[in-house]
Formats: C-alpha cells, structure tokens, sequence
C-alpha cells in the first residue's frame, strides 16, 4: 500500500508540473466543449488534434488526449439533458431520465447530478486505476507473444462483434484494417507487400492522416449532408428550480451513481465495450437493483447518475489494457497507441518500472482532470447551453482548418492533406452503408501486432499450433471467446425459429 | 441512386476489391508453418475478407427483396465539391500558405455548401483561420503560415 502512496506522490508530481497541469485543463476544457456540441465526436477531436501532440511531451499529449477523452463524458450528458440530443454516444441512456427532468423544469437538479455522478465515476476510475493497473502488470509480466496474439485478436473480435448489429460488415472494416496494415515492408524479412510499387508506400500508411480522414473529414461530410443546422430546431425553454440543493442531489444519487461506476469500471475492461455499452449496461443493472425501478424513465436523477457515472468510470479502465499491454480496447485508446507511437514510446507491463512518471502522470491527471470539470461545471452550467447551438457552417469551417493543417504536419506535406481526404470519402461511405470504423482502426494497429506475435509463436513451436491452446491464459480466454461465440449462434438460430413460427 | 441499390453496389465494388487483394496476397511468398513468409498471414486475411465480402453481398441482395424505401440521397455533389476543394487545399498549401489555402477553402464551402451571406462567410472564414494559426503556433506545430513570396 506504501508502494501506491508513494506511486501516486509521483503521479502528483508529474501531473501538477505547470505544462501537464496546462494540457490536462486544455483537455478536459475541450472535451467538454466537443462533448456539449452534438455532432463532433471525442474520436473525431482526437483524429484532428493527433498531430498536435507530436509537438507536446509524451505525457503531456496522453494527458491532453485522456482529459478531451473524459471531457467529452461530462459534456455529452448536458446536451442529452438540456435538448434531448446526445452529445456523445455514451450519452443515449442519460436522456430517458435526464430530458424528461428538464422537461418539467428540473434541469438543475439533472445538471448538478451528472456532474457529481461523472465525478464519482472519475474518481472510482482514478481509484480503480491506481489499483488495479499495477497487478495486471504483474501478471503481464509474463506474458509472451502467443497471449499477445490470442489477446489482441479476441479484442480485434470484441469490438467488431459489440460495435454493430451487422457482424460482417464489422468483419469486413476489420479485414481491410488488417490489409491496410500489411502495407509496407514485411518486419520479418523486408519485402515489399501492396505497395503498388510506390516507393513511399515501403513505410506503410500513415496512421495520423488516416485516422483524421476516417474521423474528421467523413464527419465533415455527414454535417453538410444533414440540412439545417445542428441544434436550430431546439427551443427548450430552461428553467432552474433552485430549492434542491447539491447536498441533497448527492444524497439521492451517491447509491446508483457507486453501484453505476463500479459496472461501468468492469464493463470498460472488456475489450470493445467501451463507455457507450458500459452506460447501457450500467443503467439496466442499476434499474434493476434499484427500489425506484418503476420511476426510472420518467425523470429521477438515479437515472442520471447511474449512466453517467459508469462511461466516465469505463475511460479510466478503458486505459488500463493501453498502458499495461500494449492493447487498445477502444477506438480513442486506440487513437493514444497512434499518439504514444508518434513519440517512439511503446506502452507494456514495463511502463510502471521503466517509466513510472508517465504511467502515474496519467492516472492522476484523471482525478485532477475530474476536480478541474468538477470546479468548472456547477457555476457556469447556465452558460454550456449556449454551446450545444452552435451552427454546422462554424463546426464544419473548424474541423476543416483543424484538419488541413494537422494532416499537412508530421513531415508529410500536401500528400498528407491527399490522404486524408481520400479515407475521409472511404470513411464517408463506409458510415453510410453501415461498414463501422472502430474495427477498421483497431485492426490497422493491432495488426502487425497481431502478426508479428502469430510468427513469432509458430517459429517458437516448430509450427505447433497447440501453443496457443495449451498455455493457462491463452487457454481461458480462447474459451471465453468460444462461448461468447457459441452463444451468438445459438441466439441467432433461437431467433430464427421463433420468426419461422407462424403467429397464432 | 436508391439507397437499396446503392448498397448492392458498395458490397460488389467491396467483393471486387477483396478479389484483387487476395490475387496481390498469392504473388508474396507462403513460407511454411514452421517459418511463415511474408504472404501468409495477408492470404488468411484476404481469403477470410473474400468470403465475408460474398456474404455482404448476398446480405444486401437479400435485403434489397424487402419492401422498397426511397431515401434521398442528395448532395452528393456538395460532397464532390468538398473533396476536390480540401485535395487543391493540399495541392496550393505549400505555394499560398495555410492562411490564405484555409481561409479560401472555408469560404468556397460557406458560399457554396452553405449559401451563406457574404458577410457571414468572410468572416466565419477569417475568424475560424485566424483561431486556427494562433492555436497550431501555440502548439509550436510547423505550418507554412505564410504564402511563398513572404516568406
């Protein structure tokens, strides 16, 4: 436990130098401005500033990064509550009870319950962190290129199957992911794979403009193709009924907003669920253990908390697979591998020995990135509304200067720019026709991994494919990924039976 | 193009893709189980990628049986314009600088996109530039700020 203390003294340390302190608020600020704003995703800010990062100290681009990161948490929820709109995706579940509350009037009280709930769940994660990051690392330890394999490729799987309804086209953006990672030199014996006999394509894609093509510029694409502007044809009429006080709100909330951090915190681990699926979860379990289940939706602040609390919880657990594996388990830590890569820093069970003011920076700068919204939110609530009714043409006029000139950076120049727009069409489309992102993002990073370590496995067995059956971990969880498997056929198949069965 | 179509298309045009990359995946060497080569691992995936791309379009054909919906798809010339205006923003950045690509590229899309009024437009375009040069100066990032001839 001294060990702890004395780890996140470090923490403290690193995190309250003026420069990381400067970017953890610069983060947090912008996150929840993004956050508010309906229409510019947390990954779509991360796309576009990726570039800037490259410019910062590795801590302070992580930092910056988790706090637009956790930001955006707090943020999503005020537009879900004041205008019936998700300002993120991990916002959905806060409208049922939040919009119908500030329809009657009571959007204080939601507001002030999503700060505090969004807080606790922060804090839980800080905890969680702090506590739980360290032991994995123990076990990781030991962990060789068969588990690296089988681990990334379950997570490459969890987040196809979890992200849509439709598995293979998830597969599919997985696949060409994969594919577009083979570009470049071979990293066992050079030869030149898809490069189209393109000298400059032997370094591979460029992950930076990519991502910002996929992200930003389809983004772009998809505002201009809704009509009207974002937010125009709300008018909600705010009221504040002041006779709650904060106190009594955190009274009424502190129960589901626990019991939401803690689902939210397991759920955040598994590979691909990430905060909006945690927020789902979390608010069913929380309904269900609650003695006010019959009042959930229609406007009680535990159904704030409860939701709110659990995607905030997920960023901090969200991290822990990025900075102890090496393993991203969602599309954003996803985006921090890119920004850790920029900076030749490689995350693994080595960071907490190797370099412990990075690895500690960041889990403080979860609870001070926490306290600063915290600070930020309950005076200037009245003031955030404003932002959720910002017009399309200023959003669109941002993210295209934001996205011309981070593409063009990271010595790249105009084919950098050309890049970008390229994927930006190819992600347009792929969003139009149901093909999701995130698998196509996560497979092109985690591809060479996944690669690399089945090579290196077979090379390490004489072509024993056992390996990777007859090691304890690698044994667990390729049975936990046949169940889930399993399941999923048995579902459809139940499914399919009950549709073939004629109604009586 | 209706949307059901549209979809039909977008799977083939997929399929075909996936086709052509499992035929640049068999020119690279297999290797053996005991020592994969380099085309291994592109062959399982490109072979696994075909088949999902087979199932994809019989996905939207099947689907395409379901009753019809007519979606508007509209503005794809808006989209056209866009992307040709962010490519001539790579193509003019170096020689005109970012402040004058970026202010021009905005302001085509307002007036265009947008049909905002000229007021309007200018001055969105000249503020959200301006915001964005401060911001990528305060980040230290290495941007050619300013046209060719003033630099």
């Amino acid at each position: 436990m001294e060990l702890v203390w004395q780890n996140i003294h470090i923490g403290f340390v690193t995190a309250l130098d003026p420069s990381h302190l400067l970017f953890c608020i610069l983060g947090a600020v912008l996150g929840l401005i993004v956050g508010i704003i309906p229409g510019i995703g947390s990954a779509a800010t991360i796309a576009i500033l990726l570039p800037v990062t490259f410019h910062l100290s590795t801590t302070s681009a992580i930092i910056m990064l988790c706090g637009i990161w956790y930001g955006s948490m707090f943020g999503g929820g005020i537009t879900a509550i004041l205008l019936g709109i998700p300002g993120q995706a991990t916002a959905v579940m806060t409208i049922i009870d939040g919009y119908p509350m500030a329809r009657r009037g009571e959007s204080k009280a939601a507001l002030v319950a999503l700060i505090l709930a969004s807080f606790i769940g922060g804090l839980f994660g800080f905890v969680g962190l702090a506590l739980f990051a360290p032991l994995l690392a123990d076990v990781a330890l030991s962990f060789g290129p068969p588990e690296y394999f089988v681990l990334a490729g379950i997570g490459l799987f969890l987040v196809s199957y979890l992200v849509t309804s439709t598995i293979t086209k998830a597969l599919i953006s997985a696949a060409i992911g994969l594919l577009l990672g083979f570009v470049g030199l071979d990293p066992v014996t050079a030869e030149s794979r898809f490069t189209l006999g393109i000298l400059s394509m032997q370094d591979g894609i460029h992950l930076i403009p990519m991502i910002m093509g996929l992200f930003g510029v389809s983004e772009i694409l998809r505002i201009i193709e809704e009509t009207g502007g974002i937010g125009s044809s709300q008018s909600l009429a705010l009221k504040y009924k002041s006779h709650v006080s904060n106190k009594s709100i955190l009274r009424n909330i502190w129960q589901s907003a626990t019991k939401g951090s803690l689902v939210g915190f397991i759920v955040g681990l598994i590979p691909g669920a990430g905060a909006t699926i945690a927020s789902y979860v979390s608010y069913a379990l929380v309904k269900r253990w609650s003695k006010k289940r019959a009042e959930f939706g229609t406007g009680i602040v535990e159904g704030v908390a409860a939701p709110e609390s659990a995607n905030n919880a997920a960023t901090a657990s969200g991290m822990i697979p990025l900075l102890i594996l090496g393993l991203p388990a969602d599309i954003v830590p996803a985006m921090m591998l890119g920004a850790f890569a920029i900076h030749g820093f490689t995350p693994g069970p080595q960071i907490l020995v190797e370099s412990p003011e990075i690895f500690w920076g960041i889990v403080t700068s979860f609870l001070i990135g926490n306290i600063v919204l915290l600070g930020l939110l309950l005076p200037l609530l009245p003031w955030f509304e404003k932002l959720a009714r910002i017009p399309s043409p200023l959003i669109v006029s941002l993210l295209l200067a934001f996205v011309i000139g981070g593409s063009y950076t990271i010595n790249l120049g105009p084919s950098g720019v050309y890049i970008a727009f390229f994927f930006g069409i190819i992600g347009y489309l792929m969003r139009k026709f149901d093909y999701p992102l995130p698998p196509l993002i996560l497979a092109f990073i985690l591809g060479p991994i996944i690669e690399f370590s089945f090579r290196q496995s077979i090379i390490i067995s004489r072509g024993d494919f056992a390996i990777f059956t007859s090691r304890p971990i690698t044994a667990i969880v390729l049975a936990i990924l046949t169940m889930v498997i399993s399941l999923w056929f048995i579902s459809r198949f139940l499914t399919a039976i009950q549709l073939d069965r004629p109604k009586k | 193009m209706r949307k059901e179509l549209a979809r039909i298309v977008f799977a083939i045009s997929i399929l075909l893709l996936s086709l052509l990359i499992l035929q640049e995946s068999m020119r690279l060497p297999i290797g053996s189980f005991v020592a994969p080569g380099s085309g291994l691992f592109p062959i399982i995936v490109s072979s696994g990628f075909v088949i999902l791309a087979i199932f994809a379009v019989i996905g939207e054909y099947r689907n395409n049986r379901a009753p019809r919906e007519t979606l508007a798809y509209g503005k794809i010339w808006q989209m056209v314009l866009m992307s040709m205006v962010g490519v001539s923003a790579g193509a003019s950045i170096d020689y005109f600088g970012y402040l004058i690509t970026t202010f021009l590229t905005i302001l085509i899309i307002l007036l265009t996109v947008y049909h905002g009024r000229p007021a309007f437009a200018v001055g969105t375009a000249f503020g959200v530039t301006l915001l964005a040069v401060i911001t990528f100066n305060f980040l230290g990032v290495g941007l050619p700020i300013l046209p060719v001839w003033m630099r």
